[in-house]
This record gives C-alpha cells, sequence and structure tokens, in this order.
C-alpha cells in the first residue's frame, strides 16, 4: 500500500521533510516529486514487514512530518 | 472516495486510510500561528494533515481517528478543533498586544542588571581574616558554650 498526498512547501518545509524521512527510514519509503508553485507530492510506503501496520505508518509519518513543521515555523515565528 | 457536507463547518469523508474530517479555517480571521499551535496540540490525539487551499485561501485541516473508524469521535473532534483555535487566537492577540509592555519590563530589568554600583557603596572588609589567621583561632570564645 503507497499514499500520496500534495503539499505546500511552506507549510511543511524541506527541513522538516528531511527530518520524517530520516525518523521513518526504517518503517517506510518516502518518494518526493517536485510540482509547480511550491507544491510537491510525497508518497509513502511502508516496508513490506510492516504492510499489515500500513494505515498507522503513513499517518504517523504525516503527524510527525506535521510535529516538526510546526516546530520549526513557531520557533521563527 | 465519498464526501459530505456538514452544516457546523466541516466535511467528512472516506479514502484508503479510513474515515476523516476537513475543517477549512479562514486565515482572515484566525492567524496560520494560531492554526499551527492548534494542530500541533491535536497531534497528541489524532492524526492531522495541513493544506493551502489555494482557489480560495483557506487552511484545510483533515483529523481522523488513530483508533477505529467511527464518525460520530470525529465529529466532537472538530468541535473541540474549533474551540482551541479560538483560544490560540485570543492567546496570539493578547501575546501581540502586551508584547511591547513584556519587552519594556525585560529592557528593565536587564538595565537594571547591568547598572554600576552607586556611589558611596565600599565594602566593609574589616572581618575578612588576615594572612596569619585561620578559621580555628577563636579570639572571642564564639565556639564556646558557656
Amino acid at each position: 500500500m503507497e499514499f500520496t498526498r500534495t503539499v505546500d512547501n511552506d507549510l511543511y518545509s524541506r527541513k522538516a521533510l528531511a527530518a520524517a524521512r530520516e525518523a521513518y527510514r526504517e518503517y517506510c519509503v518516502v518518494r518526493v516529486t517536485p510540482a509547480p508553485e511550491g507544491l510537491a507530492d510525497i508518497t509513502v510506503q511502508p516496508h513490506r514487514q510492516y504492510e499489515a501496520e500500513a494505515r498507522q505508518v503513513i499517518l504517523e509519518f504525516w503527524n510527525f512530518f506535521l510535529d516538526t513543521a510546526c516546530q520549526q515555523r513557531l520557533e521563527v515565528a | 472516495m465519498a464526501e459530505a457536507a456538514s452544516a457546523s463547518a466541516f466535511t467528512s469523508g472516506s479514502d484508503a486510510l479510513g474515515v476523516y474530517v476537513r475543517v477549512s479555517v479562514d486565515p482572515k480571521v484566525y492567524s496560520e500561528t494560531a492554526v499551527l499551535k492548534t494542530a500541533y496540540w491535536f497531534t497528541d490525539q489524532y492524526y492531522l494533515y495541513l493544506a493551502s487551499n489555494r482557489d480560495t485561501g483557506f487552511l484545510e485541516l483533515e483529523l481522523r481517528l488513530k483508533q477505529g473508524e467511527s464518525l460520530e469521535p470525529l465529529k466532537a473532534a472538530c468541535g473541540q478543533f474549533w474551540n482551541k483555535l479560538l483560544d490560540q487566537e485570543v492567546r496570539q492577540r493578547v501575546l501581540e498586544e502586551t508584547s511591547p509592555i513584556r519587552e519594556q519590563l525585560l529592557k528593565k530589568a536587564f538595565f537594571e542588571a547591568k547598572a554600576p554600583l552607586p556611589s558611596g557603596v565600599v565594602s566593609n572588609e574589616a572581618s575578612v581574616p588576615k594572612p596569619n589567621q585561620n578559621y580555628l583561632d577563636d579570639p572571642i570564645g564564639a565556639g564556646h558554650q558557656d
């Protein structure tokens, strides 16, 4: 199972993506396709051994990504 | 993928990851900082995803349950989200309104800490031990009980 979402780089920074990707490297593969107008398509695919917990892995990844992005934005503000 | 609108400012739907609700936040009413703080708060209990709608300019927040697929708890979560968002927005505005006062207080506190001692204040060092004295000397017998 894989799941793709489009993110706005203004909300979800590249730095936060790098942190989330690193944190979840053991659980899933994250593919990034740049899109026009500051957007990016992000596909999360859990590793085969975590296929049974795919929903949890994908959504935990997105929560971590959002948490990190929020922290970075709020530190700057 | 199905989606249904609700009168109480959210839409619900489902996709490959299950049931979700989505709220649209007007950035003219609620600041992005308030939305981010509220979202950060909610990631503890729900799965969240934030997107900006380029057509409307609204921020769209998607909530999902960590366990289960029921819509009712998600509807309740939407209500909690709006309450929390309003709370954060008020806090943010108060923070902005009072920031000049806080800055003044901080400046004053640091200025006083850095200021030199007023003239005329001299340390009294009459009781500082001399080089030939040690702690065992007790000329007035202060260490002995009567």
